[in-house]
């Protein structure tokens, strides 16, 4: 008689124990957040986003509404001014509540970045070398009638492009080399080569 | 009777493996070390006796295998003979001093850093406020008045610079004469703006 009763107990209890979880608060780690506008959405749940003070640490959201076991979120990114953020893992936006013990979603977002480049002209030997600050020097090929730096710049860093080293016999000059990056690629740097 | 032959053979297997292993002035494992943030060429490495030169990978990584096997259950001792030209480069103390296996061998590493030094000059005739001088993405923004300007981040030895005016100040024109270079090894300040009335 006892033990009858006891049974049930001890299985309500243990199901308390493992399931007695039912709601979930839907939430994440956005990394590399850098400048503002995100914002982050379930349903009608949202949440803005803003970069940290210090321009480098990690975020911590969480969306107002919490979700029921079982049911389904997908997160929805509205991305930040410059950048591009996504799901560290592929797919990691979407899920059912109680799949995992939390509902912790990883975000990483990086600094769009665009080319600069644009004409050459008179260029007809080899041995002009351009460089950005301190970035990778680039030989412009002979006969080049065009121009892409090989590396990127961020949206909103300063780039200016200056010559390194002037071909044999040719001066070259670079016009509208020096700028801030905005968020298209830049087509209208000029380098136009004379004779020395 | 049997078992005789059976222990001899398995004596002279026994053997055989020893000296596959290294019995003799070699031994068995590649020894391996990978150096981060290498730069410049000159590292010389040593291990016992032995001595690797490294040349920069171009790349974060550099990974150097040492012409010799080691021994195993050796102690891995990998020290710094000449560091990279202007440069200072450290071993891991971690992944030293460790009996050799498979795996302790291959886990050496070197951390270097360029040495690297500050970027400036002199500016004349500046009366306006406005100015932004840019190193690729440094900036810096010398009040009116200004005679000299250093940017804040220094700059690696044998690193090229490239400095140009950003936004000229206001009411003038500002033209960079020595803008273009190769680091030396020292700070440098010979790069000259001059500030005129627009």
């Amino acid at each position: 008689m006892k033990a009858m009763y006891l049974a049930p107990i001890a299985l309500a209890l243990a199901l308390a124990g493992c399931g007695g979880k039912e709601s979930y608060t839907v939430g994440g780690t956005v990394n590399g957040l850098k400048f503002s506008g995100m914002e982050l959405s379930n349903g009608s749940s949202k949440v803005a986003v803003q970069p940290p003070a210090d321009g480098k640490s990690a975020v911590k959201f969480q969306l107002a509404n919490s979700i029921d076991y079982g049911d389904e979120y997908e997160i929805v990114i509205k991305q930040p001014a410059h950048q591009s953020c996504g799901p560290a893992l592929s797919g990691g936006l979407k899920g059912s509540a109680g799949y995992t013990q939390t509902i912790d979603v990883t975000i990483n977002c990086s600094v769009n970045a665009y080319s600069v480049g644009g004409p050459v002209t008179g260029l007809d030997v080899a041995g002009l070398v351009i460089i950005n600050g301190n970035g990778t020097a680039q030989e412009i090929a002979k006969d080049a009638t065009s121009f892409t730096y090989t590396d990127a710049i961020p949206s909103q860093s300063s780039y200016g492009l200056v010559v390194l080293k002037q071909p044999a016999g040719k001066s070259c000059t670079i016009t509208n080399g020096t700028g801030v990056m905005q968020d298209a690629k830049v087509e209208t740097v000029a380098i136009t080569c004379v004779p020395a | 009777m049997k078992s005789m032959y059976v222990r001899a053979s398995v004596s002279a297997l026994c053997a055989a493996l020893l000296a596959g292993c290294g019995g003799g002035d070699d031994g068995s494992l590649v020894l391996q070390a990978t150096i981060y943030g290498l730069a410049k060429p000159g590292l010389v490495l040593t291990s016992g006796s032995q001595e690797v030169t490294v040349t920069p990978s171009g790349s974060a990584a550099t990974a150097v295998t040492f012409p010799n096997l080691i021994e195993e259950d050796s102690t891995i001792d990998v020290k710094i003979k000449t560091p990279a030209t202007a440069s200072k480069c450290e071993v891991d103390a971690k992944t030293v001093g460790l009996k050799a296996n498979y795996y302790t061998a291959r886990q050496v590493v070197i951390n270097c850093t360029t040495n690297s030094y500050f970027l400036g000059g002199s500016i004349a005739g500046l009366t306006g406020e406005g100015l932004i001088l840019n190193n690729g993405d440094q900036q810096i923004a010398p009040a009116a008045g200004s005679s000299t300007f250093t940017f804040k981040n220094p700059v690696a030895d044998g690193a090229n610079y490239g400095v140009t005016v950003l936004q000229q100040p206001a009411g003038q024109v500002c033209t960079i004469a020595n803008n273009v270079g190769t680091m030396p090894s020292g700070d440098l300040s010979n790069i000259a703006v001059t500030c005129t009335k627009a």
